[in-house]
């Protein structure tokens, strides 16, 4: 546990960071309350694109692997709870549950095929857009899935257990911040404290000397795949339990993969909290821009070349992403002690016998 | 103990090493040396499982190496440095190192420990948190030699891990080279620095145009009138 | 039956060979993967459904114009958001693409809330007979003017010194360094054409075929279809990848509904990338 400690330096930029995440934290539980009601919604509209941008990210930006397959996870998510949920009468828990399994199936799916064949980031990017047209082309044309019309939900369960509430949005709402709060962690404990999370930015960096170090770059590009896609199905769930309804042009359009994929860039990728404060940042977008009276239809047009705007301008300025952007930031303002604390632990540690 | 036994290799037309064999025994530094594109790398990737010989066997401890993956190789306790890290400069140190110490044991306490003693007799403990992109390069191999060590590997490949350190540091990481060698590790030494090879190799062999012209101690190759033609004369210039 | 999908499918197959041939080059010249290239065809179609020719002289005239449009739109693209992605690792190329292809299609969205317009026929008549099948004349005008420029591209290719300065820097870029080819310039160049040759694709396609924003990603998709499929040894086999891609959908258009086609040729896409997954990034041979 020493090695922990000492691992833990905490540097002005950690504190401010930490202070940060605990107030936004408190925040996000007090918001319902706080809040005019209807806001409540955008509140877990934000938390939505958040889980989203967050969960595509374990594969986009921890491996590398630039997927616009998750949005058929995000589809699956839906339409599953649709499907068992809506037309079958099946517990809505276990429904998601199904969904996040043949979604992680099909993340392992490609992402074995796509290794097995040695496809490169370009033709990944390619054939998993592919994949997710065909399925957005399947869901359109067949009757399980409604068709173009969709599904409606016409169950009148309601609470936990139905995981359905009528007329207020918030235990909606506490429920998706509960369920983000746990993917975040369950990821920041796969990352910092397992061989297979610790492995994973060795396989993004340089898979060859991954490979010589043990970790098999194959098997942990497809489960982290295949996690990754597991979770986007939450966040598809979620919001068809939401809006009552769900038809291949609200969950399964090409343009939301890129978004999620967009939105993790755009927050900074190699960062956890970067995708979730891109997604948070465009549902606050988009709520601002309807306060300035515009047309419903235009409001999302809009924050979408807002979106993608920012994006290029970010990777034109050759920037990381916002919250990379803000570290950099604050170690600036703000220089670590590091430096000067270290020097003589040099001098002793030259002075020590090589160990045996 | 590596043995290495009538190994060769080409790309397309062109061969890079014809008929190697050569053999590392435990507990000894072997220096491979030989002039630019004898072939050195090409033969320690071919160990690592990098690269397939088009021809020989390759075997570690009476184990076959030959067509093994490269991870599979790892496992069965083969490590190696590189010459090149240039798009690794994101990752952390303390992690590059910890990485392999997963090779010895499962559990994160554990790993963690492992990492740490190596980091401390390395004197790279300064650096845990950096990236490697933002320490000096040489102390990149160095980091390298650590993370190969802390796999505790029944053979070690060097691959140049002193270029660039001043001479206190290459005295510190001779210091290492010998207490892994004493633990019984084989070290197989890709090597341009005299210094390191005259200290430290047991045996050395020498590589030219992908073949072995010499092997034998510092001194006996050293007399070979191929081995100066071919590479001492030059190396001594620089 | 079988000539109705002969004569329909062949004939938007032409059309989608313009398409892709501009990809083509762009990725062979530059060897730049573009997500956008679909979204410059939109350049044609809507811009043309912005002017509203009401004659053929004018109609010619705005599609020479869009052309012309979508060229400098393409160079200025190129200076500014590409060039420095160039003999770069990493995704920046592949974001900026698709997220520039997304801007655009929101963009048309604003502008154009009326989905699925077309323009006033500008052809003097309106349908001939092809074979017993009833052609379109907006369709078949589409098909001869493209297969025109097609042939006239691959002229240009082939057979002329500008041609020769694009298949250098296709082939071995410190080569045509070497022999003092200015690349920078041919690669806006030739982002420039890829785009016009994209717009006009557009312009002739919108007499006939109603224009919606998402038609952006599915012909950026078809396109890179079609290169993929094509290979990348010559033109030609675009050309051929092209005609394939329009009477597969012809085809598949008159047995099942619409979007299942689409679902078949995405998924049969997917197996063409993992089986021919050097089609577009190693090159055996180039196109000399």
């Amino acid at each position: 546990m020493t090695t922990l400690k000492a691992l833990r330096n905490t540097t002005p930029r950690q504190t401010i960071n930490t202070l940060i995440v605990v107030a936004s934290m408190i925040g996000a539980i007090v918001f319902p309350w706080v809040v005019d009601p209807a806001l409540v919604g955008v509140g877990f509209i934000a938390l939505i694109y958040a889980m989203r941008n967050f969960t595509w990210n374990i594969a986009g930006g921890l491996v590398g692997l630039l997927s616009l397959a998750h949005v058929a996870g995000f589809g699956i998510g839906a339409f599953t709870v649709a499907i068992l949920t809506w037309g079958h009468g099946v517990n809505v828990w276990l429904a998601i549950l199904v969904g996040m399994l043949l979604s992680g199936l099909v993340g392992i799916v490609v992402s074995s095929i796509m290794s097995r064949f040695g496809v490169n980031a370009f033709f990944f990017a390619l054939g998993t857009a592919a994949l997710s047209l065909a399925v957005s082309g399947i869901a359109a044309s067949w009757s399980l899935t409604g068709e173009v019309d969709g599904l409606q939900n016409h169950t009148s369960g309601e609470g936990l257990l139905h995981l359905q509430w009528f007329l207020d949005p918030k235990p909606l709402y506490y429920v998706a911040l509960i369920l983000l709060v746990v993917i975040v962690c369950f990821t920041m404990w796969l990352t910092s404290r397992t061989r297979f999370g610790r492995s994973l930015p060795f396989i993004r960096e340089d898979p060859d000397m991954a490979a010589s170090m043990g970790i098999d770059v194959v098997r942990n590009q497809a489960l982290t795949m295949g996690l990754s896609m597991a979770l986007t199905a939450i966040p598809g769930s979620l919001i068809a339990q939401y809006t009552s309804f769900v038809s291949y042009e609200s969950v399964l359009t090409l343009e939301i993969g890129i978004l999620m994929m967009v939105g993790a860039i755009i927050g900074g990728s190699s960062t956890l909290a970067g995708p979730i404060v891109a997604g948070i940042g465009i549902a606050a977008l988009e709520e601002g821009l309807r306060a300035f009276d515009v047309t419903s239809s235009s409001v999302s047009s809009i924050t979408q070349i807002i979106y993608a705007a920012i994006v290029i301008l970010i990777l034109r300025l050759g920037a990381d992403g916002i919250v990379p952007m803000w570290n950099a930031l604050l170690d600036r303002l703000f220089p670590s002690r590091e430096h000067h604390e270290v020097e003589p632990e040099l001098e002793s540690n030259d002075k020590e016998p090589a160990h045996a | 103990m590596l043995e290495v036994a009538e190994v060769a290799k080409s790309f397309g037309g062109l061969r890079v090493l014809t008929d190697v064999s050569f053999t590392a025994p435990a507990g000894e530094v072997t220096a491979l040396i030989g002039p630019n594109g004898a072939g050195k790398s090409t033969l320690v990737n071919l160990i690592s499982g990098y690269l397939q010989p088009n021809a020989g066997r390759i075997q570690l401890d009476g184990e076959e190496l030959t067509s093994r993956p490269a991870a599979k190789v790892f496992k069965m306790g083969v490590s190696r440095t590189f010459q090149v890290t240039g798009n690794t400069a994101e990752l952390n140190v303390f992690e590059c190192v910890a990485m392999a110490a997963y090779r010895q044991s499962k559990d994160f306490s554990t790993v963690n420990r492992i990492a740490e003693e190596q980091l401390r007799a390395f004197g790279l403990w300064r650096y845990r948190t950096r990236r490697l992109g933002d320490i000096p390069t040489a102390m990149v191999r160095v980091v390298d030699f650590a993370r190969g060590m802390a796999s505790n590997p029944k053979l070690l490949l060097l691959d140049e891990v002193m270029a660039g350190l001043t001479p206190a540091e290459v005295d510190v990481v001779i210091d290492q080279v010998r207490a892994c060698r004493d633990t019984g590790v084989a070290i197989v030494m890709i090597e341009h620095v005299l210094q390191a090879v005259t200290a430290l190799a047991d045996s050395v062999v020498v590589l030219n145009n992908g073949q072995i012209i010499a092997t034998g101690s510092m001194q006996d190759v050293s007399r070979s009138e191929e081995v100066r033609a071919a590479y001492l004369g030059r190396a001594a210039t620089t | 039956m079988l000539m109705q999908i002969l004569v329909t499918g062949l004939l938007q197959g032409v059309i989608y060979a313009l398409i892709g041939l501009g990809l083509f080059l762009v990725f062979n010249v530059m060897r730049v993967v573009n997500f956008a290239h679909g979204y410059f065809v939109l350049i044609g179609m809507y811009g043309l459904l912005w002017i509203a020719p009401t004659s053929l002289p004018s109609y010619l005239v705005a599609a020479m114009g869009v052309a012309l449009f979508a060229a400098t739109f393409g160079y200025v693209i190129e200076r500014w958001l590409l060039e420095f992605t160039l003999h770069k690792p990493g995704h920046a190329q592949l974001v900026i693409t698709i997220s520039l292809g997304i801007a655009m299609q929101y963009f048309f969205q604003i502008k154009f809330p009326e989905p699925y317009q077309t323009i006033a026929n500008p052809w003097p008549f309106s349908s001939v007979e092809i074979l017993g099948v009833s052609v379109n004349s907006g369709r078949l005008m589409a098909a001869v003017i493209s297969l025109a420029l097609t042939v006239l591209i691959s002229w240009v290719v082939y057979r002329t010194s500008l041609g020769q300065n694009l298949r250098a820097c296709s082939q071995s870029l410190p080569g045509a360094v070497h022999v003092g080819i200015n690349f920078p310039r041919v690669y806006r160049g030739t982002f420039a054409f890829g785009a016009a040759i994209a717009a006009i694709a557009g312009a002739l396609l919108i007499p006939f075929q109603p224009v919606s924003p998402h038609f952006g990603l599915d012909l950026t998709i078809k396109a890179f279809i079609i290169v993929v499929i094509g290979g990348v040894a010559s033109i030609w086999g675009t050309v051929l990848a092209g005609l394939i891609l329009g009477l597969a959908e012809a085809a598949g258009s008159t047995f099942v509904s619409g979007s299942l086609t689409s679902s078949v040729i995405y998924l049969l896409f997917l197996l063409v990338i993992l089986v021919r997954p050097q089609g577009l990034i190693v090159r055996k041979a180039d196109f000399a």
